[in-house]
Parts: C-alpha cells; structure tokens; sequence
C-alpha cells in the first residue's frame, strides 16, 4: 500500500517486481533514480510515508550486514555512472556512486592513474565505500576512507549534502567522509565521490613462500614488512600453507626486492593472475558456510591463527593489514562465535557473510564497548526515523 | 570571535622601550617552548620563553606591573638560551632578560645578598681567594658539615655542590706568560676566571699546556678582572659593563690575536659584552664611543678553547684513552656562542676515546651560574632529567667545558651513585697529549 | 576565589590551576595573534582522570571549556573566552612503544618530534611531521589533523591515528578505534581527528609507527620565479611521480630564512626554490632523481642541487621549516595564510594572489605544501597601523574567495578555528554545515566544548566583517 503511495509520488523510479530475499527479507520494489535529485526526490517522499530503503549499488556485497529490521523498498544508484570530472594532471577523479570499479579502472588507467580501492571489478564505487570492504592490496594503497577526498550524500530527508573537496588536503570543517565511509548507507546514500588517484606502478611482481603450517604467521608478518611490497596473503586453501606477496613500484626496486625474498625465503616466481586468484578468496562463501574476519594486531597474530585452525575453521590472511579471515561449516556454527570472539581477544570481529538464519539473533558486527551509545546517537541524529538501511549496521541500528 | 573594545596602552614604560622594540622580532610561533627546560617542567605558558615575552611586553606596555608574574619568571628563567637556537625569527631572548632583570626589583634578602657579593666578592681577586682560603679551613676540620646543618636550606644544596678546595699553591693565577713549543703559530690572551682559578686550576693548567703545546703563546694578564656574566645574569647590567670595559682594556693592550676562555659562561659574556657596553656607552655621553668600541673588540676577539684550537687545528700529537665518553653542551657554549661541533671533533681526534650518544646533550643541567642557589627546586628538577639520560649512556666521562655544569653534574653524579667522573674537554686533551709531568708545581 | 576556582583546584591541585589575571595574560592568544581572548582559568592536568575531573568541575559550573596543547595552531582554535582552558602540557607520557604492532600509545602533551625520536632506534618513526612538529603536541595534531611536508605520500595525522581516548563533554571516556586501526561501527576517530578539540578532550592516542625510509634523496632546484617552479610541480605529479614532498619557498621568504639562524645557504637572488624530497627502495632513487632533474630543468631550472649527505639535508629542511619564524624579521607581525587549490591550477592562483598582496600594497611571500595544492601566502605588517591591519584582513579573504572559486577550500592543514569560522559558507551549503552540526550536537549536545569554533552560528556565514571576529581587537598596542 504504501508502496503504491509512493509510486504515485515517483512515478517510473520506483518498479515493483516479484519479491527478492535481501538477507531473509522479502523486498518487492526498487527505485533507480536517474540522479541525486531523484533520490533526494525519492527519500523526501519516502520518509514522510515511513518507509524505510536498502541502499545497493551492483548488489555485490548485498548480504553484508546484520538482518535487515524492514525494508519496503531497494534504492540502487547504478542509473548514477560515470566518471564526470578526471584531470589526468591531477590524480583526482570525480565519480557517480553506481560506476563499476572496473569501468573506472579502465578511464583513469589509459592515463597512467589507478583506483586504491581493492575489490573486484564488479563492485560500484558507492558500494565499495559504503561497505568500507577492501582486498589485500589496501597494504600498498591504503584503505577506502583515505582514498576519499570528498562525497556527496542524500539524507534520509531527501537532503543533499556534501563534505570534503576535489583538493587532496583539507581540513575545512568535521571529515564527515570518513563518518560516511564504512556507514553501510545508513547515514545517508552516497550518490558521488571525489577519490584521490594514484600513479600504476611501473612494475608488478607476484611471488609464492611455500611454508611449514607451524610457522607461517611468523614468515608471513616478516616478509609483509618489506618495501615494495603492495601485498601479502597467507593461504592455506590451495596446496598447503603459501605465503602470496605482490610487489609494487619501480622495477629496480622490484626486482632487488624479489631477488631477495628468492634468496632469503626460497620464493618462486608466480603468475600475476594467481596472485589475483588468491586475492579474491576472501570474498567466497559457500551456501553453508559463515565467513569471519577478524582484525588481530602482529603480535597476536599467531595464536589467533593457531586457535582457530584447531577450532577447524578454514583460514586465509592479509598479515600486513592486521586481518585474517575464517570459514566455519553452519553446523559448527554456535561454538564458530564463541571461538571467533575469543580467537579476536581485545581485537575485533565481524561475521561477514553467514546463511540468514544464523544471523537471527546476532550483530555480526561483533562488540562496539564504550562506542555504542555514540552509534546509536549518531544514527539517529542523521536517521531519526530509520529510513535508512534499518537494522543493519553495527549495534543493529 | 567575540567583540571588545581594542585595548590602547595608556601607561607604555618609556625605560622598557628597548625591551618592545627587541620583543617584536617574536611571531608567537611557540618553537622555543619544547627547548625550554622550565616549560618542560611546568608545562606553564608563563614560564616558557614565547610567554614571558609576552609579559616584558605587556610591561612595557603599562598593561601588568613588572615586579609580580614577570619579576618571577624572569629570574626563574635559567638563561640557557636553547630557546634562541630554536627560534627561526632571531630573537635575543638572553638580552631580552637580562634587561627585564634589570628592570624589575626582586622581593626579599636573598636577592640583595646575592647582588652584594656579585659586586663585592666575586670581581675581588683577592677577597675571592681570602674567601676560599677560609672555605678550605672549614672543609678540612669537617666543621663545615655542622655549620651547614645549620644552613638554610639553598645555602646547603649551594655547599653540597662545592669541590675540595685546593690549598693555595694549588690554585690561583696562572703565570703572566708561557712560551710555545715548537714553532710559533701566534699569541693569544687568557682570561683565567674567578671560579675556575679558584677551583679548577688544574683545568687552567691543562689549558694553557695545550695551548702551548699547539704552538700558542700564552698571556695571562695579571690586572684582568671578571667577565661579568653572573652580573648581567642577576640584572646588574652597569656594574657588568664596567668589567667588561676593564678586561677589552686590559687585553687589547695586551696585543692578543684572540682572547681565550675555558669558560663558556665567562666566553659567552666577552661575546655578549658589545651589547652591554653599547647600552651603558649611551648613557655615557662622552666616553661612551670608546666603551663601544673596546666592547666590539672583545666580542670580536673571544674564542672558547675548544672553537680556537678547532679552527686553527690541532698539531700535538696524541696518545690513546681508551674511555667512553659522554660530551655535554654548556648552554652558554651550544645556545649562547653557536659551539657544537668543535668540542666533538676535538674529543674525537683522541685515539680509542668512544663519544657515546646520550639524550638532549643540548639541554639544561640546571646549573646557570648562580641558578641552583636562587631556584633549588626548578635546578635539581632540570638536573634530575639530566642525570636520567646520563645514567641510560653510562660512560667513563662526562665532558663539559664550564664550571657551573662540571660542579653541577658532579654533585648529581656522585648523588645518584653513578659512576661517571666529570672532566673538561681540555683536561681530557691534555691528558691525551702528554699531561702534567708528575709531581711537577702546578703551571710548570 | 569563586566556587568554579575552587573546584578547579581540587580537580588537578593547587599548582594545576592558573587563574590570576597575570598567569592568564600568555594564554590570549595560540599561534595567530590577530585577535584575543580572556580565558577564565587554565587547568593543567596529569592524567585522564583529572581531566573528568575538570571537564565535570565546567559542567557544574556551566563553563565551557578548551583542549590546548602547544598552543601553536595558526587559526585560533585554542584561546579561550571565558572558558577553561585544559593545557595538555603535563600529560606528556609516551605510554608504550610496540615495535612488533608498530603503534605507540602516547598521551596529548607529547611532542610531535620527541616521538620520532623516542622510537628512531628501532628504525621506526611517527610520518606526520608539521613545520611545528619540534613544539606542537600529538594532542594537537589530533585535533587539527595536522599535516605537514611529508603528508604528500604519506597522508596527514588522520591517517596515522588508530585509537583515541577520548574525555567525552560530559565527563565520560570513551575508546574509539583500535590497535588494529580496525573497529565495528562508524570511524568515530575519522571523526574526532581533525575536530579542532569541539568534541571532547583526547587523553590519549594510539599512533601508527612507520617504518623509516630505506633511502632518501633530497633536491633542491633554483627557478627564475614561482610560476615556473609551480609548472615544475605539476609536471612530476602528471608523470606518476611521488616523491614524499615537493616543497616551494618563495624569494622574499628565501631572503628572511637566509637572515636567521635557519640559514641554509640559499642563493638570495633566485625567484624561487623548489625543495623535492623522494623516498623509498634504494634501488629506485637513481631513476627518480633524474626524472625530476629533467622536468625541473624542462620548467627553466637553472639549477638542481642533490643534498650530498644528511647534514645537507637536514639544512635545506631547516630553512623550509623554519621559514615562519623566520618572517618575523621582516615586520612586527605575520599572517600565515592557509588555502588548498588543485594541484594543476597552482600557477594561475598564485599569480592571483601575488596580484592581490601587490594591489593591497602589502608584503605578501609564499611558502607552500606545492604537492598538495596547499599555499600559505604569508603577509608580514604592523598590526598597529590599523589602515595595513585592514588591508590585510581583506586581501585575506579575497586570497580565500579566489582559491574557493579555482575549485579549492579555505584551510588545508591550520584548521577552521575562529580564524574562518566565518568563512565556512564559502566552501559548505547551510544543509552541509547542518551535517556537521549534527556530529557535533551528538557528542556535545550543550555546546561546552570549545565552542565558537569551526561552526558559524547559522545564517551568520561569510560575513566579511571584522568586527565580528574580533580581528578590530589589538591585543598588543
């Protein structure tokens, strides 16, 4: 009812389908507005229904999050594409929230720049930002809410706003961006973003460790501290424990680099392509499998990993990021939080994709502390009548 | 930013017009604060040198009474000048407090005291020495232990601080004049000081063997005077520059290419001594050029031992020590005369000797002249963070080249149970190149 | 004494507090000196505990209150008006050094530079590095996101900081962020660094320590004037480049530090020197090194001196560094200006701003972050010639209008403060700033906390008028 309420307001934005499950919810419409006005139409009108919205971009990573607590309608940005402003002497680029990663990669590439953001070429930017999710690379690049130099967002009044700038230093007023980033859309729909470029490096090199299970952390944390180095995973799902590095940068240095390792740690020569192969493994899940990640700083690196292979878990890690993943069987899955909570100790956890009914219950967005209350008041001074992705976010908000 | 009226100074102070002026230079960039070793301290804006700036210059603009916050900070200053090697904009912070000192009157008897044997005892070769003679006696009966128990308490930590005083034949003047070894490379004055003659003659002994041994004739002026650092430290600005005026006197017509000091208090104030005189020159209507001048010759002339022998090279040949040595800057040395590297290389040349890092080697001591008897506390607060780094170095020597911090980390050294002996860069070099003959008398 | 007073001193004890009107005096003004206020009481405690203390002693009281540090921010954001003033100062413990997590706990009052250098052994150091950073704290750096030469490749305070604790306005702690740098829910330290001390009172920070570069080079080239050591700049930053600072200092400036005890040497006559600084593999340098020899000489060069050894080095730096205080000499007072333009539009908008300072009569000098797009147009005056302080009040903002207009913003890295508070309006919508407010009424719905600052008052944007920030006050004279 309410939908048709909207629609009437909207008109050919809003189209209604056959249900599709988001995360156990069944949602019946979704709008895809031509541009930020049209949200800002879109929210305006639906939150004086009390209607509340899921923000998605190309649905890559729709299954991250807690359940969602209502959801009448999907509001996808990918009508919002393009890059609109790239000056090749800048290294800044200005891009609508719904462009495919890889379509960007492929403009701003031809002129010798390339995006830090390190998630498969399907994703949208928006998506990528709203997520704040990032690969193995973010080492080398950095992490999503350092290559964001300015967002314009929607509020869930139908306001649009924006923070930040084209400038790639700035200290004008609070840096909302990164309150943004990472927010999973729940404080406002990102609908564009000035991102902060960086030069492709000259050369690229991808090397394999072969080593012992018992002390692959070790070799892993002290091969990730190298200069060059863009990359590092330690993976176990092929044959055996490998320690994946991915150099970057000029050739010298490169090359001395992985002339190095070759020496020091017995490294072999890898294709690029399986570099990417192993990469990408941190996004798998199976129908019946929950995925965790867990961010453990080095020094306790070792026990976590060691604690949870013996809880049986599946394991794969990005040493220098601090992170680590774990793939637990849904059978396993009560005691998979348990040792996945201890496994993280002052560290934190997230459950990053798990079946819908495992998630009933639970904030996969594991323990905030002393954060909650803050969360909650935030949300609710941008949100008050969670219109926006309801239930989510961290602390369920 | 709210509304208010602009504040006029109705009440500027015509005799701190000086002060203003000089006090411009600063931009409020706050660089110095880090350096200061009060601030470091207190973490008070007050007693940092941007702060006190502000202060003279409010004096000076009638805003604040100069004889509360300012006469106070002002004097708990320690004149180390590390804020003036911090300062990007130039300003001459030790003048400026020197002529804030001046300018301000200091409550209580202490300071009066202190003023009275500035100005009476220390200049006084012969009552200095008289004075020590009587010291003496009382360190070797042990009475001085009982009489300092009865001490007030500044004057007990003042006692604790003082070295064995030499018996006479030991201490003193140096002779008038020692000859060169080897080839002649020219002839330098030496300004032979109060404390050091007193206490630490042997140091002026090593110093002119030294200098002798690297082809330096040596003149020690027997009518020259003090440098009158302490006095222009304490705010006795006139009674400094008359005793800076007698020694460019003394020593110009001594016919010296440069006037030598082991004392980098007494250096630094020959260097300062063209600003004093220029001030009391323009006081003095008539004489006053020729102060002016004599004042400029002095400064221009001053070298500390260690910068002399650096930049003329030293040609002695030198004998292996092997001790780990820690060297640390007398800030009248680093801060107040811009000597850093020349103590360093010196010390370096000597073979098997290793200069071990240690932390902030720039930094205070809390000796500052007579400081540790005006300011106890803030001296052993600044002194205990010396010791601190020190004791982390743990070498076999701690090199300085001026009495004040030699008296100072000695006794904090010996407090502390460490095993450092304190020693100057020149005894050091002396020690290297040969020595004293044994047995021989003192300036042989 | 009143109650508040009273309080105060039971909170941090009696030599903790500051409040004759005396003591009061230095702490009028921070780094920018055109305006002035009286704080109430200055505060100087040891631990987080007595800054609950202090901050519930203000609530009780109804008096807001004002983090401090060095007091070496360049936009205001630390003096107080009738406030309490909470001078980190003493609260300079580095409370734990982990070279294997590479982070370091350390407290507000540290000094930028002291943790480098408490850390140098074990061939690590703190990137950010702020012309101040020998006198400015981290507790500042937090607050104003600091920036600095180096935040070219290596990015500002931001993101160097993984965990705050942090003194809420009411009185409660708060743990924010992580040792990881990773935390569930919104990035509230992304938030809070850079909030110029308007969301509470960090007690401590948990930093990122980096490892120190394998090798440096550092470059200085001669150019005939600005522009073409702007052109320079753009040119390494279109071929892919990234050196770790490309810094410009212009000729007026050159001549100021030239006359310090900053002297490095610099050829006096030269229009403009372009300080270029690249890190990394040591095996990369050569290569880099002759890039940038090329496109400098290409720009007009005339020539490119490499630093030789690290004594060298360090000297080219200390001229860059100290050039602020430097400009002291050149008149009784400095504006420091603080504007960000894209990159490429550099040498159009300095050409504009040398325009401005020569139609306002006024000695204008730029010493600038040139990677970054990041200018500081300095003017050196007398603030007791009220005709100049006008004149440099307007060229001021019509130095901001200019940079906003060439697609920039009005502060970089000095903050908002109550310098630009005014000037928001400029850069941000009503509905923006609204955004903004509505972070700031989350953690401190009362306004308590250095209030006043970064956030005009609505509908009172980009009034241009002196009056109404003070700047008709002349603290001095």
């Amino acid at each position: 009812m309410s939908i048709a309420a909207l629609k009437g307001r909207v008109g050919d934005v809003l189209v209604e389908h056959e249900a599709v499950d988001v995360d156990g919810l069944a949602v019946c419409a979704t709008a895809q507005p031509a541009d930020a006005d049209g949200i800002s139409l879109l929210l305006r009108h639906a939150s004086e229904l009390g209607m509340a919205a899921i923000p998605c971009g190309s649905r890559t990573q729709i299954a991250y999050g807690n359940l969602p607590q209502r959801a009448d309608f999907l509001l996808s940005t990918q009508r919002l594409c393009g890059v609109d402003d790239f000056d090749p002497g800048e290294g800044v680029c200005h891009v609508a929230a719904g462009t495919r990663l890889d379509a960007l990669r492929a403009q701003v590439g031809a002129h010798g720049w390339r995006v830090p953001l390190d998630l498969p070429g399907p994703c949208s930017v928006g998506g990528a930002l709203a997520t704040g999710l990032t690969g193995p690379r973010a080492q080398g690049m950095g992490l999503p809410r350092d290559a964001v130099l300015g967002l314009e967002v929607v509020h869930a009044s139908g306001t649009r706003t924006r923070c930040g700038a084209r400038v790639v230093k700035n200290v004008t007023g609070y840096d909302l961006a990164k309150l943004y980033t990472g927010s999973l859309g729940t404080l406002g729909v990102l609908t564009a973003a000035w991102l902060r470029l960086q030069p492709a490096p000259a050369a690229e090199r991808a090397l394999e460790i072969p080593v012992a299970f018992a002390d692959a952390v070790q070799v892993a944390l002290e091969v990730s501290g190298a200069a060059s180095l863009q990359a590092c995973v330690l993976s176990t799902t092929r044959q055996g424990p490998r320690v994946w590095v991915e150099l970057a940068g000029d050739a010298p240095g490169v090359e001395a680099r992985a002339r190095a390792l070759i020496r020091d740690y017995a490294a072999r020569e890898a294709e690029l392509a399986d570099f990417e192969e192993v990469a990408q493994c941190q996004h798998g899940c199976g129908e019946r499998e929950l995925r965790f990640r867990l961010a453990v700083p080095p020094r306790q690196l070792a026990s976590a990993w060691s604690l949870l292979a013996r809880a049986g878990a599946r394991l794969l890690a990005h040493p220098g990021l601090s992170l680590v993943y774990a793939w637990f069987g849904v059978d396993a899955a009560e005691s998979a939080f348990v040792e996945v909570a201890e496994a993280a100790g002052a560290g934190q956890w997230w459950c990053e994709a798990a079946p819908s009914r495992i998630k009933q219950g639970r904030d996969v967005f594991g323990d905030m502390g002393s954060r909650l209350p803050l969360v909650r008041a935030l949300k609710h001074s941008f949100d008050a009548d969670a219109v926006l992705n309801p239930g989510r976010f961290a602390g369920r908000i | 930013m709210e509304v208010e009226t602009p504040r006029v100074a109705e009440n500027t102070r015509p005799e701190w017009e000086e002060i203003l002026e000089e006090s411009l230079a600063c931009v409020h960039c706050g660089l110095c604060l880090s350096a200061c070793p009060t601030y470091r301290q207190t973490g008070r804006e007050t007693s940092s040198p941007r702060g006190r700036i502000y202060l003279m210059r409010a004096a000076a603009q009638g805003r604040i009474e100069p004889d509360g916050l300012l006469a106070e900070e002002a004097f708990l200053c320690l004149g180390c000048r590390a804020c003036e090697t911090a300062c990007p904009a130039g300003v001459r912070y030790g003048r400026l407090v020197e002529l804030t000192r001046s300018r301000v009157r200091q409550r209580g008897l202490l300071p009066r005291v202190e003023r009275l044997l500035l100005r009476q005892l220390i200049p006084r070769r012969a009552r200095l020495a008289r004075a020590f003679d009587g010291l003496r006696a009382l360190q070797r009966t042990r009475l001085d232990a009982l009489l300092g128990s009865l001490l007030p308490r500044r004057l007990r930590e003042a006692r604790a601080l003082l070295p064995a005083v030499p018996p006479r034949g030991q201490r003193g003047m140096p002779p008038e004049i020692l000859a060169p070894e080897g080839p002649r490379r020219g002839r330098v004055g030496f300004l032979a000081g109060c404390v050091m003659s007193e206490l630490f003659a042997d140091v002026n002994a090593a110093t002119l063997r030294v200098l002798s041994r690297n082809g330096f004739e040596v003149v020690v002026p027997p009518t020259q005077g003090c440098c009158g650092a302490l006095q222009a430290h304490a705010g006795d600005a006139n009674f400094a520059a008359e005793l800076a005026a007698h020694n460019a006197r003394v020593f110009e017509a001594a016919g010296v290419d440069a006037v030598i000091s082991n004392s980098a208090g007494c250096g630094a104030a020959m260097r300062d001594s063209a600003g004093w005189l220029a001030d009391s020159g323009r006081l003095l209507a008539d004489s006053g050029r020729l102060l002016a001048d004599s004042g400029s010759w002095l400064a221009e002339h001053a070298r500390d031992v260690s910068s002399f022998l650096d930049e003329q090279g030293w040609r002695a040949p030198l004998e292996p020590l092997p001790l780990r040595v820690c060297y640390d800057d007398p800030c009248h040395l680093v801060h107040a005369q811009g000597v850093e590297a020349a103590p360093r290389r010196l010390l370096q040349a000597i073979p098997q000797l290793e200069l071990v890092p240690h932390a902030d080697p720039g930094a205070c001591c809390g000796a500052a002249g007579t400081y540790n008897l005006t300011q106890p506390e803030m001296a052993g607060a600044v002194l205990d963070v010396k010791l601190d780094s020190l004791a982390a170095a743990d070498p076999d020597v701690v090199a300085t080249g001026n009495p004040g911090c030699m008296m100072q980390l000695a006794a904090g050294l010996s407090r502390r149970g460490l095993r450092a002996r304190v020693k100057h860069p020149v005894e050091l070099l002396d020690e290297s190149s040969g020595g004293n003959v044994q047995g021989a008398p003192l300036y042989s | 004494m009143s109650a508040l007073l009273r309080d105060l001193e039971s909170a941090v004890g009696i030599g903790g507090c500051l409040w004759r009107p005396e003591e009061l005096l230095p702490y009028e003004c921070d780094g920018l000196t055109l305006g002035s206020q009286q704080a109430a009481a200055v505060v100087l405690p040891r631990s987080r505990e007595e800054v609950q203390a202090v901050v519930r002693a203000c609530r009780r009281h109804r008096v807001s209150f004002v983090p401090r540090g060095a007091g070496t921010g360049l936009s205001g954001g630390a003096v107080a008006h009738a406030a309490v003033v909470i001078e980190c100062s003493r609260m300079d413990r580095i409370r734990e050094v982990d070279a294997v997590d590479r982070v370091a706990v350390v407290e507000p009052g540290v000094v930028n530079a002291d943790l480098s250098k408490a850390v140098v052994h074990l061939g690590l150091h703190y990137a950010p590095d702020p012309s101040s950073q020998l006198a400015c704290t981290l507790g500042g750096n937090f607050a104003e996101n600091s920036g600095g030469p180096h935040t070219l490749k290596y990015g500002a305070t931001s993101r160097h900081v993984l965990g705050l604790e942090l003194v809420l306005p009411d009185g409660e702690v708060v743990e924010l962020g992580s040792r990881t740098g990773f935390a569930t829910g919104y990035d509230l330290v992304g938030a809070v660094v850079g909030s110029e001390g308007t969301l509470g009172v960090v007690t401590a920070g948990t930093v990122r320590l980096t490892a120190i570069p394998e090798a440096v080079e550092t470059l200085l080239a001669i150019f005939p004037d600005v522009v073409s050591a702007c052109r320079a700049v753009t040119g390494i930053i279109r071929k892919g480049l990234l050196p770790a600072a490309l810094e410009i200092v212009d000729q007026r400036t050159i001549r100021a530090v030239e006359a310090s005890v900053y002297a490095a040497g610099l050829p006096t006559d030269a229009g403009a020197v372009l300080l270029v600084e690249i890190d990394g593999p040591a095996e990369d340098l050569a290569g880099q090194v002759e890039a940038v020899r090329g496109l400098c000489a290409s720009e007009g060069a005339s020539r490119v001196d490499v630093a030789r050894d690290d004594a060298e080095r360090q000297r080219f730096w200390r001229a860059r560094k100290g050039a602020f205080g430097a400009m002291g000499r050149l008149a009784p007072d400095l504006y420091v200006h603080d504007a960000v333009v894209p990159r490429a539009r550099l040498p159009e908008v300095l050409d504009a701003v040398c325009e401005i300072g020569d139609r306002y009569r006024l000695k204008l000098s730029n010493v600038f972050h040139a990677g970054d797009g990041n200018l500081h147009p300095n003017i050196s005056f007398d603030r007791r010639d009220a005709d100049e302080l006008a004149r440099v009040l307007a060229a001021g903002e019509e130095i901001l209008r200019t940079c906003v207009a060439a697609g920039g913003v009005i502060t970089g890295e000095h903050g908002v403060g109550s310098e630009k508070r005014d000037f928001m309006g400029l850069v941000f919508s009503e509905d923006d700033l609204d955004a903004m407010r509505r972070l700031r009424s989350v953690f401190d719905p009362d306004a308590v906390c250095n209030p006043d600052k970064v956030l005009p008052t609505p509908h009172f944007c980009a009034e241009a008028n002196p009056k109404a920030r003070g700047y008709d006050r002349v603290p001095f004279e």
